[in-house]
């Protein structure tokens, strides 16, 4: 059996009214006054049935029961008690809730078909899931219809990509239970046959596809991507916007550097229906760049972008002129760094030269002094592990020849880390004679460059920032970010972030994240407008509510209640 | 208190009935021995005041002179034979409290009715019949009158009796006592629902010098009720409210007390050796006179 209410509320409320009809049966009833020629025999009768009873008598048992038999069917009937489905098949409805449904009225018209394929489907065994940046449960199992005609209210396609694919996998467990359960996509997106195929046997996809096609003619913004300025200037970097649509001569872009607008950047279409606009040498200050496309089209999700420039500032390095025949070629070659006589932000330097107090410093030591071969000295607040860790690739260590260096010294090469007030990096100064070659290796001028960019913590920064791609804290940080009042923190695991919008990392710094239309997104806002991968499946029987059987029910024993009560036989 | 309507003369003495009451008469007259009782003292023994002897019943004799005592016992109706008629008054003191107006069908209207039966009997064997009517007080209606030319008289002053009020049986019947008439026979007509109860009655008649004649007017109701549901009862005659949920339990128990008044009533009726004839009110009166005078018979 089935019911709106749940059956924990069913019975709470049947048990309800059962304790409110006796209350009121207990209530003092309203007397019907009669005229008789004598009370003479009543007063006997009746004062001989108070002595005996402590509390007025429950009266009329059996109609309370009657009644109570009325109110419980009404109850039912108000609860849709209903029979079930029995044939045993769950079903999973996943609404796709992403950009790629934002085109015309997708999304509306996904939404009303679903509600109507609710009656349908056994309401023990479904449940409907919107597929957004997020997936967030429309209706649970067991839950009627209108809870889900208002939760979905309101719900509206997100700047996010499709992760029906995603949220498919991540259901895999419960869907290889060894149930009979049927994947109902309502989306316009394809699923792929390599996920139909890695789905059991027991699990049927179908569609619930809204009836019509997409809105053709839609044009979309498919990459978004920064990197270092072809230039070579190290404080200038490249921006990158790629539109996909069906006229990519005819796209245009209006951009804008820090709320003020730029030139729409230099432009490339090809055959393929795309349209590249490149901004060139834009200066890496942390302002926020954004991009739209001119005009209109029927998907608006997927006509903008916005992205937050990296800071990238040229690192000044006092040079310990003992050092200057080996290291001043490697920091020229470097366009980040700029050799200075004083007031640098780093030192490089022998260890016995007072050159530089107080500055981070690439220290060369003497053997004696230190014992491990490169020593990272760090923050207090890091971990020497982790820093030894992210150091033989940030230091671009898994790049030298250790073997042939602890050859050429006669002892190992090691590698070691300590706490201290500030970063600093010690190496054996050793290691700079000519018979280690570790200075005419390739691997010297990347570690240099990399030490100094380790001790100053200068950050890469990502190409790309878009939802449902992993973002990573460029500072070497555990990946989250603040969602207005929500930190994302996926406890381990990549983080990606799950709409388009503005974020804030750790630190406090802004992170615009975009979103990205995929591949074939111009072809109606879906992917390639393929058709969805469905099985043949019929359209399960629902629930047979019993509301109807249970009115007439409650007719008839109302009809009967009035025949006893003109008998008399019912007060 | 007077609270029901009267009923007049056309409607208690319809034709049919007074022919009815004619051939209840004949009835009567068809007397081997007996005929006015006054006329019977030579040869006949009768209801004289020395007992002699029993005998049974005979259509047509005095029913004044029934042994109600032999008759509850054995089932057989007789006579008790005394050395000497006498002119022995017949008293009809009929109920005309609020409870016997109160019905559809009053029972003032059986108990009127039956007055005027016995009274018209009683007349025409030239006996002495006085009529009284009874609620919260007793009023003599009509004094002891013979002849057979009062019967009509007697249907017109039964139909100008109003009711009055609630039942007192103590307070009629000290009246009555005060008149200081003649012995003879007291017929009480009446559906003897005194608030005080049956002890009323009891202290009310069984300081009656006349001989008795009970005539409870009972319906079947009166024992089995047909009302259902809550009601709150009100007594018509006290105005007193009684609160009752009908059920079959409690209609049970008003079973008990009516059977328990009621056999208190034909205990007081035999130890006071009084006569009882209980008149049902929703069938036809004559038959059931009737059943008595000619059949010598009479299923209490």
């Amino acid at each position: 059996m089935t019911s709106l209410f749940g059956s924990t509320a069913l019975i709470s409320g049947l048990l309800a009214i059962a304790g409110g009809l006796y209350l009121l049966q207990r209530l003092r009833v309203r007397h019907r006054p009669v005229r008789v020629v004598s009370t003479l025999f009543w007063r006997a009768a009746v004062e001989e049935a108070r002595a005996r009873v402590l509390v007025e008598r429950f009266r009329h048992p059996l109609v309370y029961l009657f009644l109570l038999a009325i109110c419980a069917l009404l109850w039912f009937a108000a609860g849709g008690l209903g029979f079930e489905d029995r044939s045993g098949t769950h079903h999973v409805v996943l609404i796709d809730g992403s950009q790629g449904m934002g085109g015309g009225d997708r999304f509306g018209a996904t939404i009303a078909r679903v509600e109507a394929a609710l009656a349908e489907l056994p309401r023990a065994r479904r449940q409907v899931l919107l597929v957004g940046g997020e997936v967030r449960t429309l209706l649970a199992p067991g839950e009627p219809d209108r809870l889900f005609t208002v939760r979905s209210e309101g719900a509206t396609a997100e700047r996010a990509p499709s992760s029906i694919e995603g949220t498919i996998l991540s259901l895999l467990p419960y869907l290889s239970s060894g149930e009979e359960t049927t994947l109902w996509i309502a989306s316009d997106t394809a699923i792929s046959p390599e996920l139909r195929a890695e789905l059991p046997a027991e699990v049927t996809v179908a569609s619930l596809r809204a009836p019509g096609d997409p809105p053709v003619g839609n044009r979309a913004i498919v990459a978004c991507g920064v990197s270092p300025a072809a230039s070579g200037n190290w404080e200038l970097v490249d921006l990158l916007v790629e539109v996909a649509g069906s006229d990519p001569g005819g796209m245009s872009l209006t951009a804008s550097l820090g709320g003020a607008g730029i030139a729409g950047g230099t432009t490339r279409s090809d055959s393929a229906g795309r349209a590249q606009f490149l901004f060139s040498d834009l200066p890496a200050l942390g302002a926020r760049f954004e991009a739209r496309l001119s005009g209109s089209d029927p998907n608006p999700l997927d006509d903008e972008v916005a992205r937050v420039l990296p800071v990238r500032r040229i690192v000044s390095v006092v040079l310990d002129p003992d050092l200057r025949p080996w290291l001043e070629p490697v920091l020229a070659a470097d366009p980040a760094l700029r050799v200075v006589e004083s007031g640098g932000d780093v030192v490089v330097r022998r260890s016995q030269s007072g050159l530089g107090a107080g500055l981070p410093a690439l220290e060369f030591v003497t053997r004696e002094s230190q014992e491990e071969s490169i020593l990272l000295s760090h923050s207090g607040e890091e971990s020497s592990a982790e820093v030894l860790e992210s150091a033989l690739l940030g230091l671009g260590l898994d790049q030298v020849d250790a073997m042939e260096l602890a050859e050429a010294a006669g002892r190992p090469i090691t590698l070691g880390a300590r706490p201290a007030d500030r970063r600093a990096i010690g190496v054996w100064e050793d290691l700079l004679a000519q018979e280690y070659n570790f200075v005419s290796s390739r691997s010297f001028p990347l570690f240099v460059a990399l030490s100094i960019r380790w001790i100053l913590a200068v950050e890469d920064f990502p190409a790309e920032i878009a939802a449902g791609r992993n973002w990573v804290d460029p500072s070497g940080a555990d990946a989250r970010l603040r969602d207005g009042d929500r930190m994302l923190d996926p406890v381990g695991a990549p983080l990606r972030p799950p709409r388009a919008g503005d974020y804030l990392d750790l630190r406090g710094n802004p992170v615009a994240v975009a979103s990205l239309a995929p591949a074939g997104a111009e072809a109606g806002g879906a992917e390639s407008g393929a058709a969805i991968i469905a099985d043949d499946v019929d359209s399960p029987g629902g629930t047979q509510p019993l509301a109807n059987l249970l009115a007439l029910v409650v007719l008839a024993m109302l009809g009967a209640e009035w025949f006893f009560h003109r008998r008399g036989e019912v007060p | 208190m007077a609270t029901g309507p009267t009923i007049t003369q056309a409607e208690l003495f319809d034709p049919k009935f007074l022919e009815a009451v004619s051939r209840l008469r004949l009835v009567s007259k068809r007397v081997a021995r007996g005929g006015r009782p006054a006329e019977q003292r030579s040869r006949d023994l009768g209801s004289g005041i020395e007992f002699r002897d029993f005998r049974p019943y005979s259509p047509g004799d005095d029913f004044r002179a029934i042994d109600w005592n032999i008759y509850r016992r054995l089932g057989r109706v007789f006579l008790r034979l005394f050395e000497e008629l006498e002119d022995l008054p017949v008293y009809l003191a009929t109920d005309v409290s609020d409870s016997a107006f109160l019905e559809d069908d009053p029972r003032a209207r059986t108990g009127l009715r039956t007055a005027f039966a016995l009274a018209s009997i009683a007349l025409h064997q030239h006996d002495r019949v006085g009529v009284f009517s009874f609620g919260e007080d007793l009023e003599v209606a009509m004094r002891p009158q013979s002849g057979r030319g009062k019967t009509m008289q007697i249907a017109s002053t039964l139909s100008g009796l109003n009711p009055k009020g609630r039942t007192d049986f103590r307070q009629s019947f000290r009246r009555f006592a005060s008149l200081g008439l003649r012995q003879g026979l007291l017929v009480v007509i009446s559906d003897f629902f005194d608030p005080g109860g049956i002890e009323a009655i009891r202290e009310a008649l069984g300081s009656q010098r006349h001989r008795l004649l009970l005539v409870p007017l009972w319906r079947a109701s009166d024992r089995d009720p047909d009302l259902t549901g809550d009601l709150e009862l009100v007594d018509c005659e006290t105005g007193e409210t009684e609160d009752v949920s009908v059920t079959p339990q409690i209609l049970e128990k008003v079973r008990d007390a009516h059977d328990v008044f009621h056999a208190d009533l034909i205990r007081f009726v035999r130890r006071r050796g009084a006569g009882i004839l209980r008149v049902d009110c929703d069938h036809d009166l004559i038959p059931q006179l009737s059943h008595l005078f000619e059949g010598g018979r009479y299923e209490a």
